[in-house]
């Protein structure tokens, strides 16, 4: 499985020194993330995660989604299917890039999408 | 894999030349292990074909995993072909496909076949088990590596 590139939001700590007002930014990556809820009824099986993958791999950013400490290649279906997420599972998006925007938002919507065989998006 | 592949219904040298063939072989297999009935088989296939329609599910590295859903089965239930030879699956990187998952699951249950579809993704990065299984000469062989090959599932949500 692949390791996540940066430490997942629930994984950071908090030095021994910082308080609430000092507290160092996660990374100086202009990486964007985005919380979704799964919506698929079947969960991310292999057309939703096909779909995923598909969409993602026309956005230049990195992405990747993570499910806990869990973390996938958006643009590889076959890692997405490694992250066996259910219906309502909590997933983040994150995209590293020029379009890292516009990329999360469209794959959020395909995660958040009701459809059964998931769809993929035609907005980019 | 032993929770969800029935080791009766396992192919270790599939005369099949054709996705489809391969398809109603296996699923041929699982009927004759008491999972379907005769009746059942047209319908099982042609939902698999269907599915297949919509996106071939060969995901590389001469694996496919055929699926669909069916109503009546007691739980998720699968089985393994070996093919020689490899057939043709419009596989995602091109090439034949030498290791057959077929999947067959209840509807109203995705938390198996997500987690089956897991474990065969992950097993199949593994050129060591593709090497193995592609040796196997018999169901005995075949069922002794399933059983030896743990689930690669993650800990951490099982």
């Amino acid at each position: 499985m692949v390791e996540p590139q940066k430490p997942d939001v629930a994984s950071v700590k908090t030095p021994e020194s910082a308080t609430v007002d000092n507290v160092q930014p996660i990374s100086e990556s202009k990486a964007i993330r985005v919380p979704v809820v799964l919506r698929n009824p079947l969960g991310l099986h292999m057309r939703p995660a096909a779909a995923f993958a598909k969409t993602a791999g026309r956005f230049q950013s990195a992405i990747m989604v993570f499910k806990g400490q869990r973390a996938a290649n958006g643009k590889s279906f076959t890692n997405l299917l490694m992250l066996a997420a259910g219906p309502g599972t909590e997933l983040i998006v994150e995209a590293d890039g020029p379009d890292a925007s516009e990329a999360c938002r469209v794959l959020a919507e395909i995660l958040g999408s009701t459809s059964p065989d998931g769809h993929e998006s035609h907005g980019h | 894999m032993k929770n969800f592949l029935i080791r009766e219904a396992l192919v270790p040298s599939l005369v099949a030349t054709t996705k489809e063939e391969a398809i109603r072989e296996l699923v041929a297999s699982l009927q004759s292990a008491g999972y379907f009935k005769p009746a059942e088989m047209p319908v099982v296939v042609g939902e698999i074909m269907r599915r297949e329609g919509l996106g071939s599910t060969g995901i590389g590295r001469t694996v496919a995993i055929p699926h669909s859903r069916f109503e009546g089965l007691p739980r998720l239930i699968g089985t393994l072909g070996l093919s020689r030879a490899g057939i043709p699956f419009q596989s995602i990187d091109g090439n034949d496909v030498h290791l057959i998952f077929l999947l067959v699951s209840r509807p109203d249950q995705p938390g198996p076949h997500l987690h089956a579809l897991e474990t065969i993704v992950r097993i199949s990065e593994s050129d060591e088990f593709l090497a193995a299984m592609r040796a196997c000469e018999t169901k005995e062989a075949m069922w002794n590596l399933i059983l030896e090959t743990p689930d690669p599932w993650s800990q951490d949500d099982g």
